[in-house]
């Protein structure tokens, strides 16, 4: 039974940058104040961590998006591959 | 049975619970650390162990069987013999991550044991980060990725239940799943082992 794949260009470009904002918020947010709350550590609260998490998020919306986008032969042609017709018996568990 | 386990306590001693909760949790915590804290570096060694296997032991069936099959039929996805061979490699891989599925737990057990026995606590900014990276991200992964490998997305059950539509549907779902959660597998694993032994702040 033929069904389409949904995974599509734009679809993993939304992925990407929810999942990019979601991991910056909460690995940065949730540790900066668990750090807060637990002893009123201000340290993650400089404009350094901060503008590094800002960064992160950036570069990991990019390093996602393209790997999704390979990962699912959106991009490349796969030149590197030949499909080769064969004779195959697969293993498979017995029930 | 909690709640009467409390009532009896609370009228026969008057006593605050809360207090007595702290009071039990205090003693356990300081058993834990008497007992096992000569121990300390063999739960670490268990707890390295399984995650070397946790986060290595689906890499080589998933970027030289997998990948390849998927990205084939993905450029074919009309292509009987791909299908066939991706519906073979994506059964072989539900059965092969059983290695990481039995190693998650073991991590889950001696991480918490190392926490204790160790006396870590939220003062070290490393061991906070990678608590949020571990229930956070992780935890939810791992939790769909059992459903979709073992249970109800498991593809040879699909496929004996003799529901094709299901099937491919399974099987796409968990492409999709793969897809979406590889980056961040890949990225957090690596800090979360940078965090445990470089412990940077």
């Amino acid at each position: 039974m033929k069904q389409e794949f949904p995974g599509n260009p734009r679809l993993y470009l939304r992925i990407a940058v929810f999942t990019s904002i979601f991991f910056g918020i909460w690995i940065y947010g949730g540790t900066a104040l668990i750090q807060y709350l637990w002893n009123g550590s201000t340290t993650l609260l400089d404009w350094k961590p901060a503008l590094g998490a800002v960064l992160f998020m950036a570069w990991y919306a990019r390093y996602a998006y393209r790997w999704m986008m390979r990962g699912d032969a959106q991009w490349g042609s796969g030149s590197g591959w030949v499909l080769k017709e064969r004779k195959v018996k697969l293993p498979e568990l017995r029930s | 049975m909690v709640c009467a386990v409390k009532l009896f306590f609370h009228k026969a001693e008057k006593v605050n619970i809360i207090d007595k909760i702290n009071f039990v949790k205090s003693i356990m915590i300081a058993f834990l650390q008497n007992t096992l804290g000569p121990y300390y570096q063999y739960i670490k060694f268990i707890h390295l162990f399984f995650v070397m296997i946790w986060l290595w032991s689906t890499a080589v069936g998933f970027v030289h069987y997998l990948l390849p099959v998927f990205k084939a039929w993905r450029r074919d996805p009309d292509d009987d013999d791909i299908r066939t061979m991706r519906d073979w490699v994506m059964e072989r891989f539900d059965h092969g991550v059983i290695y990481e599925h039995v190693a998650f737990p073991m991590i889950l057990l001696t991480g918490p044991l190392l926490w204790i026995v160790g006396g870590w606590t939220p003062a070290s900014g490393w061991f906070v980060m990678k608590l949020v990276i571990i229930l956070g991200i992780y935890l939810p992964i791992e939790f769909c990725d059992y459903y979709l490998s073992h249970f109800g997305g498991n593809k040879e059950r699909l496929r004996k239940l003799g529901d094709e539509a299901a099937y491919e549907r399974g099987v796409q779902r968990h492409w999709m799943f793969f897809l979406v959660t590889s980056p961040p597998i890949m990225m957090f694993g690596l800090m979360v082992v940078f965090l445990a032994v470089v412990k940077p702040f």
